[in-house]
């Protein structure tokens, strides 16, 4: 009964910190400018994070190490210092617009702007980091993230023509107001929004935060297999419910103040509220995880020791970083940049450090003096060669997308 | 390939590149010291290669690294280091005790010496915030 | 003849400066649409205060910018008209949507009622701008 708890409870947390300010506003925005036509994106994203996370999950949960840590083994000091600068730059890029994104949903909730709220919220942040142990850290966002369930239950309200969305789904196509252009760059972001690197660092370091031992690879796999698609889903009502209130009447979603808007004319006051809590937990979870993935990243590629599973004072250079981190996304959030924009630019450059991220993971669930047994059966390196070619395509096709489309226009 | 036959801890013949460099160093508690930056080679009186060191630090990773960035990283903590002609931080193939997936060595990190840094941020860093000696 | 041949004049082609302005008055209809559904859901109590006022205000921004960055623009010659009837949209726009965070700011339901009518009217008209544009 217990263990049925704890099964539970994982694959709750998984579903509730599926999304964050990346999927939030990205999907939004897909959804109110090209319906459901890039929900086959989304699709292949979350079967594509499922195969990494699962082949990351194992490695930590088998080696007993965290795959980063593994990188400069596998791949040598150079090309490990590239994946290193590659992935610490696409995090914290994604942790600044996280951070935005905790305080655009205060914003929303007070009506105060979001740059007051960001000195604020960076504090609570760091001493959750400093003082909260990790699981519940783990357990309480992802729990509470589930409240962003409330869209699914608002686009059920809203009772739209569900064959007029199902068409949607199944024609591919830029609408009439759209480009092949914007399209694929908005294809290109909907998938760095799903595949984001820090994603399988945190769910690497994290358990061998947790002791993974061989053992827990099943309940891990339940909860990649199982937790992530359901996540998907969550994501995916976001972009319908703007599809059915906002497309229509010609509104493009660029703040993330319209985004509960569909929600709020569904159910009213009470699903707002929800909404909104929702939107804080998914942000402040990934928030928490994108953080501590910086000081992963760091500590794990020079062989610190890391972790909050040591006290701070044995991971100083961890926590130093981690706090360093933190002042220096806060430095560039007040000099008024719009963090939608921020959460823009890491999701297409999440997409262009793909490749660079992905690859060690590949050999290194390979790697039978990591795994044991447990390397990579044929299915998982099939999945992962083919998701490899597609990753290099996205990532090549990122930044001429992005500048024929000047930034998605 | 490096031989073994009066280091115990060294248990084969190994292809060091695959085996030992930037593998995580491991004290005797288990706790990280340093990954191997690079590895300090002896060549013993029949002609065959042994290991004499482990290097760490960025005097010993940056050489390796090689290039413009190798070259600055090593300027730069040749700079910071007070003595006149610094060495790379040095852990003796003597108390190398077993590789798996990491090395393995008999002291504590603490007697390594190895973690300046660590040391210098925690004293000035992270002792200074209260709360710091608590585990999870 | 030089009008014809637009690229030719040297502030640049009136098809691409009337591209332009179709493209900035679809993402003010946008905000001012925005603007319409807030006051909406607001009315019928479906949203708080606090929340409706940041969502106006944000469209109330992001209009003044657009507008902003179009009128900043040199015509070429021949489009006057263009920028005319744009910038006049554009500016009732701005009138209609600032009534509206006013409306929402003091919780007027009156106010808001009558910006609501106010904020439609625009709407309209920007929906049909591509066809009326000169």
């Amino acid at each position: 009964m217990k263990k049925l708890f704890a099964v539970a409870l994982g694959i709750l947390t998984a579903i509730g910190g599926f999304v964050d300010i990346g999927d939030l506003v990205t999907n939004a925005l897909v959804g109110s400018r090209f319906g459901l036509s890039l929900a086959w994106v989304v699709a292949v994203g979350v079967i594509g994070i499922i195969v990494f996370a699962e082949m990351s999950g194992r490695v930590a949960a088998v080696s007993g190490r965290a795959t980063f840590d593994l990188v400069r083994e596998r791949l040598g000091p150079r090309i490990g210092l590239a994946n290193l600068l590659a992935s610490m730059g696409v995090t914290f890029l994604t942790f600044i617009a996280e951070i935005g994104g905790v305080a655009l949903a205060i914003e929303i909730a007070t009506s105060v702007d979001e740059v007051l709220w960001v000195p604020v919220v960076a504090a609570a942040l760091w001493i959750v980091l400093w003082r909260v142990r990790f699981a519940v850290l783990e357990n309480a966002f992802g729990l509470v993230g589930l409240a962003l369930v409330v869209f699914a239950v608002a686009l059920w309200k809203l009772d739209p023509d569900w064959m007029d969305l199902w068409a949607q789904v199944t024609s591919p196509r830029p609408g009439a107001n759209e480009t092949w252009t914007s399209y694929s760059y908005y294809a290109v972001a909907l998938f760095g929004a799903a595949m984001t690197p820090y994603e399988v660092f945190f769910f690497s370091s994290g358990g061998v935060e947790e002791h993974w031992s061989e053992k827990d690879v099943g309940t891990m796999r339940l909860n990649v297999f199982l937790g992530f698609p359901l996540g998907g889903l969550l994501s995916l009502s976001i972009a319908a419910v703007t599809a059915v209130v906002f497309l229509p009447a010609g509104v493009q979603v660029e703040s993330l103040s319209q985004v509960p808007l569909p929600v709020a004319i569904a159910l009213g006051k009470i699903g707002l509220a929800i909404a909104l809590l929702g939107f804080f937990a998914a942000t402040f979870g990934a928030a928490c995880e994108t953080g501590l993935s910086v000081g992963y990243s760091m500590a794990q590629f020079y062989g610190w020791s890391w972790g909050k599973f040591v006290a701070p004072r044995q991971a100083a250079r961890f926590h130093a970083v981690v706090l360093l981190a933190t002042v220096v996304a806060v430095a560039v959030l007040l000099t008024t940049v719009d963090p939608v924009a921020v959460t823009e630019y890491s999701v297409v450059f999440s997409a262009l450090a793909l490749p660079l991220t992905y690859l060690p993971i590949l050999v290194i669930a390979n790697d039978p003096d990591y795994m044991g047994e447990r390397v990579n059966g044929w299915f998982a390196n099939a999945l992962g060669s083919v998701y490899f070619v597609v990753i290099v395509v996205v990532s090549v096709a990122a930044i001429p997308l992005m500048v024929l489309t000047r930034g998605g226009q | 390939m490096a031989e073994r036959t009066d280091q115990p801890g060294f248990r084969r013949q190994y292809d060091a590149q695959l085996h030992l460099l930037d593998r995580q160093i491991l004290d005797r508690d288990g706790l990280p010291v340093a990954k191997v930056d690079d590895i300090e080679l002896v060549v013993r009186a029949d002609g065959r290669l042994a290991v004499a060191a482990l290097l760490c630090g960025p005097g010993a990773l940056g050489p390796r690294t090689g290039g413009r960035l190798g070259r600055w990283t090593k300027a730069i903590w040749r700079r910071l280091r007070p003595d006149e002609d610094p060495q790379p931080g040095r852990i003796d193939a003597a108390l190398v005790t077993g590789t798996d997936s990491a090395v393995h060595v008999s002291a504590s990190a603490a007697e390594l010496r190895l973690d300046g840094l660590e040391r210098w941020v925690r004293r000035y860093v992270v002792d200074r915030i209260p709360g710091a000696d608590h585990a999870d | 003849m030089l009008t014809v041949s637009g690229c030719a004049t040297p502030e640049g082609d009136p098809s691409l400066y009337r591209d332009e302005a179709v493209s900035t008055l679809s993402a003010a209809e946008s905000s001012v649409v925005t603007v319409r559904i807030v006051l909406t859901t607001r009315l019928r109590d479906r949203t708080f205060g606090r929340a409706a006022d940041d969502a106006v205000t944000t469209a109330e921004t992001s209009l003044s910018s657009t507008a902003g960055t179009f009128e900043g623009l040199q015509p070429p010659r021949g489009a006057d008209a263009v920028r005319q009837q744009a910038t006049q949209l554009l500016s009732d726009a701005e009138d209609t949507v600032a009534a509206a965070r006013i409306a929402v700011r003091r919780d007027d339901r009156a106010a808001m009622r009558q910006a609501l009518v106010a904020v439609a009217g625009v709407a309209a008209r920007l929906d049909r701008a591509p066809e009326i544009l000169p």
